[in-house]
């Protein structure tokens, strides 16, 4: 008897578990939505959480960026494992992250995601970080277009 | 007795003769020849006082432009020559003396210290002339005829063969130019930024010279600085000027009126900065090295 009751309260708790993350409000987050590209091609679309300003460590000094002035981000762009930061106004900035996880709201729930896990963050579908050689130096570009041939 | 209007057209048909090319030599360069810029020549044509306009023989300049290697060669070997093709041995008036880079178009006149030495002229130069064509561009009129060429002789007091500092380099910033949207330009150290400050996106931020790969300068002079590693940042330089000491003055320059700042790199060569220099795309000045061109018209009055 005792051991029916005890398999009903773990059902319960369970079942209670998996509600409280379906209950999550999407509507809150004041970044807005991005895209989330992850390490074996995963990605994710959803809302930043808890990050209203992002902490880098430039050569100018450590900064702390608004997110809101961010419309992207490439981890890993380097061996010295730098981020570059895509800013608005078309400003590209190379720096170390300081971030241990990024907290993402997704539709299915919070994804919480190691950055050395993370490839890209930007906020638009289309957004990418590509490899320019055009002056003889291979140097990082974003740009929001489309690759060529795709609609 | 001639008709006077005969007079003139028969100067005017004589013009094309006169209009040959100057023979110039730099140092050990060999001679080579250049057109002459006859454009403001041409019968018929009226000047500001609504005279006509015939030209004459003489009225012309020798100009020479001076890039970074001739003037070390000037300074440490003390002499550059100008040979005068014969057609124009009596029409040269003046020696101008430029930079390829100078930020009036204005010339400065003075009278050359010129003595003539058999049949060549002799045009002294000082410090003072040499520093004041990094500004503008300087000419030296001379009164003696009949020379075939003419001798550049400095005589300043760079005997160590150097030219004078420009700012100073431990509390400014490296020798860079200014390239002003007029298409002029300068060169010189901004006063007391030894890196570059500016307020950026990421904050006011210090931008080593040495860590810039170009530095562009837009329309509402916010400037965008590509750096080495690739990383693109715009920002703005306090109070949008900047205070440039040049080698002949010190001019405050609204960054509005500039296109771009071109940094000379510790460790290039003169040559490698002038390369970099035409790689920006610096309009041509119109008038190269060892180039002559008209000084000036005359009005049939005139003589």
């Amino acid at each position: 008897m005792f051991h029916h009751k005890s398999i009903l309260f773990a059902v319960l708790a369970i079942s209670m578990a998996c509600a409280s993350v379906e209950a999550q409000d999407l509507s809150g987050p004041a970044t807005g939505k991005v895209y989330v590209a992850i390490q074996r091609n995963d990605n994710l679309m959803g809302a930043i959480l808890d990050l209203d300003t992002l902490k880098v460590e430039t050569e100018f000094g450590a900064v702390s960026i608004p997110m809101a002035k961010v419309d992207g981000i490439k981890m890993h762009s380097d061996a010295k494992d730098n981020a570059v930061i895509a800013f608005k106004n078309g400003d590209l900035v190379t720096g170390k992250v300081v971030l241990a996880v990024v907290k993402l709201k997704t539709e299915w729930g919070t994804a919480h995601i190691n950055t050395d896990k993370v490839e890209t963050i930007t906020n638009t579908r289309n957004a990418r970080f590509y490899s320019d050689t055009s002056t003889g130096k291979a140097v990082w570009r974003f740009t929001k277009s489309p690759p060529a041939g795709r609609n | 007795m001639m008709d006077c209007r005969k007079f003139k057209w028969r100067i005017v048909r004589g013009l094309p003769r006169l209009l040959l090319a100057i023979v110039l030599t730099t140092g050990s360069v060999q001679a080579q020849e250049y057109p002459f810029q006859n454009a403001s020549l041409a019968p018929g044509m009226t000047n500001a006082q609504g005279e006509e306009i015939v030209g004459q023989a003489n009225g012309f300049s020798a100009v020479l432009t001076l890039d970074d290697s001739n003037l070390s060669t000037l300074i440490q070997q003390g002499r550059v020559e100008i040979a005068i093709p014969g057609q124009l041995i009596n029409s040269v008036e003046s020696v101008v003396l430029k930079r390829p880079v100078h930020f009036k178009d204005d010339r400065a006149t003075d009278f050359a210290d010129a003595a003539l030495s058999g049949q060549k002229l002799v045009v002294r130069v000082d410090r003072s002339v040499i520093e004041r064509i990094d500004y503008q561009p300087v000419e030296l009129k001379v009164y003696e005829t009949g020379f075939r060429s003419v001798i550049l002789h400095f005589s300043g007091e760079m005997s160590e063969g150097k030219l004078k500092a420009i700012g100073d380099p431990r509390t400014d910033s490296p020798l860079l130019t200014l390239k002003l949207k007029s298409g002029n330009g300068i060169t010189g150290r901004i006063s007391g930024m030894k890196q570059l400050k500016i307020d950026s996106s990421l904050g006011k931020i210090d931008v080593a010279f040495d860590r810039v790969s170009r530095v562009r300068v837009r329309p509402n002079g916010e400037l965008g600085i590509e750096m080495r590693n690739g990383d693109l940042i715009s920002g703005r330089v306090d109070g949008d000027k900047i205070e440039l000491i040049n080698r002949w003055s010190t001019e405050t320059i609204e960054l509005a009126k500039v296109s771009e700042l071109i940094i000379k790199q510790p460790g290039k060569q003169a040559g490698q900065y002038a390369e970099q220099l035409r790689a920006s795309a610096f309009p041509p000045s119109g008038i190269s090295a060892g180039q002559s061109i008209p000084s000036r018209v005359y009005n049939a009055t005139g003589f």
